[in-house]
């Protein structure tokens, strides 16, 4: 991508090389977020606008959809504003420096201002892109992150076990509400329970949705397993996946889950009950504790079984909020894919399914690598222990997804424009 | 020339995305939390697991267990790992000689509430709860039901279907007034019943709205009811007490007969409305008042299993942990054509008659003994007795023929509809749900009424189902 067009190269140059330094300390591999394009620009521009009209409107009299549309647009505007201040305090500063009558001592101060008003521009930009991304749907909703063994067998177990755990790790540590939903232990002949068949683990904050979304897809481990006596290093894979979940009756209320006409509506009477009651008599015969309960929603044979809880009516709340969750991320995905059909001709924009492999943990180099957005870290314990350096990761595919997002925004309003 | 300090911002323009540039914030903290992690010891965890296995009877079920206890010790000992380990251990022993989990952790959930168990009492069952829940809901739809709703509950053990009952009724009709007797001959579990409530009293308490108390005294008339407010005031009024179902009323007794320390139903019935008369303390003096033979919902989950199921089909810690008053019935003094698991039914289905009961809910071990408490219940006819001729009641039941307009089968799960959709008749009875065959319901032609006109009460609850949705 070229260069913005308003500095004088050298003096970019200069100026970026201290950021150039600073950045690689993220090791992350988009320089590309520091410019913005014409077209996106145009876009905030259009936004801004409709913001001033808006407030205009309002202040006639108040409703609450302008209010809430004025909520939107807000962060564009303000973000454009301080893109603008940037972009104007650099263009003075150049000029300065190009003023022949500007003293020798003067032109040298305001070349070292031009290097923090390069950088402050670069997070202008930045933040102007991010504000111009539609927000995710899902992404102010509490999450569940469903963990599962993929190909390698007992490795693979072990190995959603150790993720699970890191989860667990990184939200203990940062503070986020966890509870366990359903973990199903792998019957391996360690018999232990740090193998997993099965484990969803429920993310209570509001916003972590937004937060984990970086996190579906396979997550690929190398190394050498424990119960490997040749010392071979084996690959294995494990699945996660990340939904929404709609647990409160607020959330409900907002996403419409009771409105037959929403797109997260489930109705009841195509969902098949099954209490998986032990065999035999029943009733005063047996007091088993038994309480499972398990789900199948008939029209696509997504089915749900929770048996975690003693109260009956509990598991069958808890397979509900599950099975709500699989639906609607289900039905989630297949929008996102006519919406990747119709921008087909477009940039590519990569969806992150739930097949692709997305990060490599290797332990012989001890190091982690996300694949999307070419990160590696090398502190490989600090990850499993669900550290900074897992949050780092995280923070760097977050980015990545949002630089999809941009991409999909500038070519939409480059076929606008007819270009 | 001037210098241009505006242009020396030093400070980042937006604040997320100051925290996005620095390295030590990636993810937003709430750091007010202090969350503790489970360390786990594994190994050992394995062989807890394997001594549940045997008691469990599955492995599925013994992880859960281990769960469980896990928790238990958790919650009692928080902090204390060495002392959570010990106790695990020996709460893990005590289980595998067969005790049941319930017993051990001194809870279980019957529905949505969790209820106090011990020794001695019979554990409630889910089945049951099933029933219960699904006999609330019908009830619930009813448009027609009067203002007060009276609810007998024979062999209560626990307490545990009043008080679901209770917890459930007043959530979907919280305007409607119910009153609540459980009935018991032993003891502990009377005791247990009445702590049940207390429990569930003191629940109720927390949950009321501190304006409401106020309202307390006031004409219950003027108030406009909501759950919780209602659900304390049943609660008040709900009363669990000692008497011998299978006893005859003294009244119509040889006085010469045997007697025993433990009033028969009708006598405590009558012993127990002089006493709430006595205090005077209710001013819905009409509904209170003595009114010991009038029960329009009679439910009962007596013993049932014979004493040759008993050592055929019961699972061990049923056997060897329940009490067996709460189990096996005794042999039927009537008469030797009745099968000793039954013996309770006739008598319950005599005191429906007498309590003009619109509608009883009596639990039974499977179908078969459904199908013969059906029979019964299809063939009972009321002793003639003239002081009922003008009895509503009574006039309802000529009409129809029989005492009971509508006798139904309810399998486990009654409100599951078959797989393929066609309802279900076994010899004459309808049979709703999916599972055992699990209770027998029979419903007084004035029932009807409650759902809104004469037609069939299948038919009116159809209908009322269809509208809803
Ligand atoms: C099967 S248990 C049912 C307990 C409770 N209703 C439940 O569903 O969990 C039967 C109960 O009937 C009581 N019982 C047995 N014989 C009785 C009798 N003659 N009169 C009253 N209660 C009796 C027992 O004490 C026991 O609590």
């Amino acid at each position: 991508m070229s260069a913005t067009p308003w500095i004088c190269r050298p003096c970019l140059l200069r100026a970026l090389r201290p950021l150039r330094r600073r950045q690689s300390r993220y090791q992350t591999s988009f320089a590309s977020t520091e410019t913005l394009s014409t077209a996106l620009l145009s876009r905030a521009r259009t936004v801004a606008a409709e913001h001033d009209q808006l407030t205009r409107n309002l202040a006639d009299g108040f409703d609450s959809k302008t209010a809430k549309k004025l909520g939107e647009t807000g962060p564009v505007t303000t973000a454009l504003a301080e893109w603008d201040k940037a972009t104007s305090s650099l263009s003075e500063l150049e000029s300065l420096i190009h003023d022949p009558t500007t003293d020798p001592e003067l032109r040298e101060l305001a070349s070292d201002d031009m290097i923090s008003t390069a950088d402050e521009l670069a997070v202008a930009a930045r933040s102007l892109k991010t504000s111009l991304v539609p927000k995710h749907p899902f992404a102010h909703l509490s999450c569940l992150l469903e963990i599962r063994p993929g190909a390698g067998g007992s490795e693979a177990a072990i190995f959603a076990g150790d993720l699970l755990k890191m989860y667990q790790a990184l939200c203990s540590r940062v503070g986020y509400r966890t509870s366990v939903l359903k973990l199903e232990s792998a019957d391996s002949i360690l018999g232990s329970e740090s193998t997993l068949a099965e484990a969803v683990l429920e993310i209570e904050d509001p916003g972590a949705y937004g937060l984990f979304r970086s996190e579906a897809g396979v997550h690929r481990v190398q190394r050498v397993p424990a119960t490997e006596s040749k010392g071979r290093v084996h690959t294995s894979a494990v699945s996660v996946l990340v939904l929404p979940s709609f647990p409160s009756s607020g959330a409900a209320e907002e996403m419409d889950l009771e409105n037959p006409e929403s797109d997260y509506y489930v109705d009841p009477k195509e969902v098949r009950t099954e209490i998986m009651r032990a065999r035999g008599a029943g009733g005063q015969h047996v007091n088993t504790t038994d309480s499972a309960v398990r789900l199948t929603h008939l029209p696509t044979m997504t089915s749900v079984s929770m048996q975690d809880y003693r109260s009956q009516p509990k598991n069958r709340e808890k397979a509900w909020q599950l099975l709500r969750s699989r639906l609607a991320q289900a039905r989630r995905e297949k929008r996102e894919e006519e919406m990747v059909q119709m921008r087909r001709n477009v940039v590519g924009v990569a969806k992150m399914g739930r097949g692709d492999k997305v990060r490599t943990y290797n332990w012989g180099q001890q190091r982690v690598t996300d694949h999307r957005s070419g990160l590696t870290v090398h502190g490989l314990d600090d990850v499993m222990d669900g550290g900074m350096m897992l949050e780092k990761v995280m923070e760097s595919v977050r980015m990545w997804l949002t630089e999809r997002d941009v991409e999909a925004i500038v070519a939409e309003e480059e076929s606008k424009n007819g270009n | 020339m001037r210098w241009p300090f505006r242009l020396l911002p030093l400070s980042l323009p937006s604040k997320v995305e100051a925290t996005r540039l620095r390295p030590s914030s990636f993810l937003p903290r709430i750091l007010s939390r202090n969350l503790q992690s489970n360390a786990s010891n594994t190994e050992s965890e394995a062989r807890l697991l394997e001594r549940l296995i045997e008691p469990c009877e599955d492995r599925a079920a013994a992880k859960n267990e281990l769960r469980w206890l896990k928790e238990h010790v958790q919650k009692t000992a928080p902090g204390d790992l060495e002392a959570q380990h010990a106790m695990l251990n020996s709460l893990v022993d005590e289980r595998s000689t067969g005790k049941p989990l319930q017993y051990i952790l001194g809870t279980e959930y019957f529905g949505d509430l969790e209820l106090e168990c011990r020794p001695g009492v019979l554990i409630p069952r889910q089945e049951t709860a099933a029933s219960v829940s699904h006999l609330v809901h019908l009830l619930s739809l009813a448009p027609k039901l009067r203002r007060h709703l009276r609810v007998l509950d024979l062999c209560t053990g626990s307490g545990c279907i009043p008080l679901l009952f209770q917890h459930e009724f007043t959530k979907a009709r919280p305007e409607i007034q119910l009153r609540l007797l459980g009935v018991d001959i032993s003891p502990e579990a009377v005791q247990l019943a009445r702590d049940n409530r207390s429990r569930l009293l003191e629940a109720a308490h927390l949950q009321l709205p501190n304006c409401d108390e106020d309202q307390e005294n006031s004409d219950p008339s003027d108030i406009e009811y909501n759950t919780p407010r209602r659900s304390l005031e049943v609660l008040k009024t709900t009363e669990f007490i000692q008497a011998d179902v299978l006893a005859e009323d003294p009244l119509l007794q040889d006085p010469a007969g045997p007697k025993s320390d433990i009033p028969s139903l009708e006598a405590a019935l009558r012993l127990q409305s002089t006493v709430r008369l006595g205090k005077g303390r209710h001013r819905t003096s009409t509904f209170h008042k003595d009114r010991p033979k009038c029960w329009p919902v009679l439910i009962c989950n007596p013993p049932y299993i014979s004493p040759d199921e008993f050592v055929r089909t019961t699972s061990r810690s049923v056997r060897e942990f329940e009490p067996k008053t709460a189990l096996i019935p005794p042999v039927n003094s009537q008469g030797q054509h009745i099968d000793q698991a039954d013996t309770f039914y006739p008598r319950l289905l005599e005191l429906a008659n007498t309590h003009r009961t619109m509608v009883v809910l009596f639990e039974v071990a499977d179908m078969a003994q459904a199908l013969r408490v059906a029979q019964m219940a299809k063939s009972y006819r009321k002793p003639w007795d003239e002081t009922h001729a003008t009895n509503k009641t009574l006039r309802d039941s000529i009409r129809s023929g029989d005492l009971w307009d509508s006798i139904e089968i309810w399998r486990d799960q009654p409100g599951q509809a078959r797989e393929n959709g066609v309802p279900e008749v076994i010899d004459g009875f309808q049979v709703a749900g999916r599972g055992n065959g699990r209770s027998v319901v029979c419903w007084k032609y004035a029932a009807r009424r409650w759902f809104g006109d004469e037609h069939p009460i299948s038919a009116q609850i159809a209908k009322i189902k269809s509208q809803v949705t």
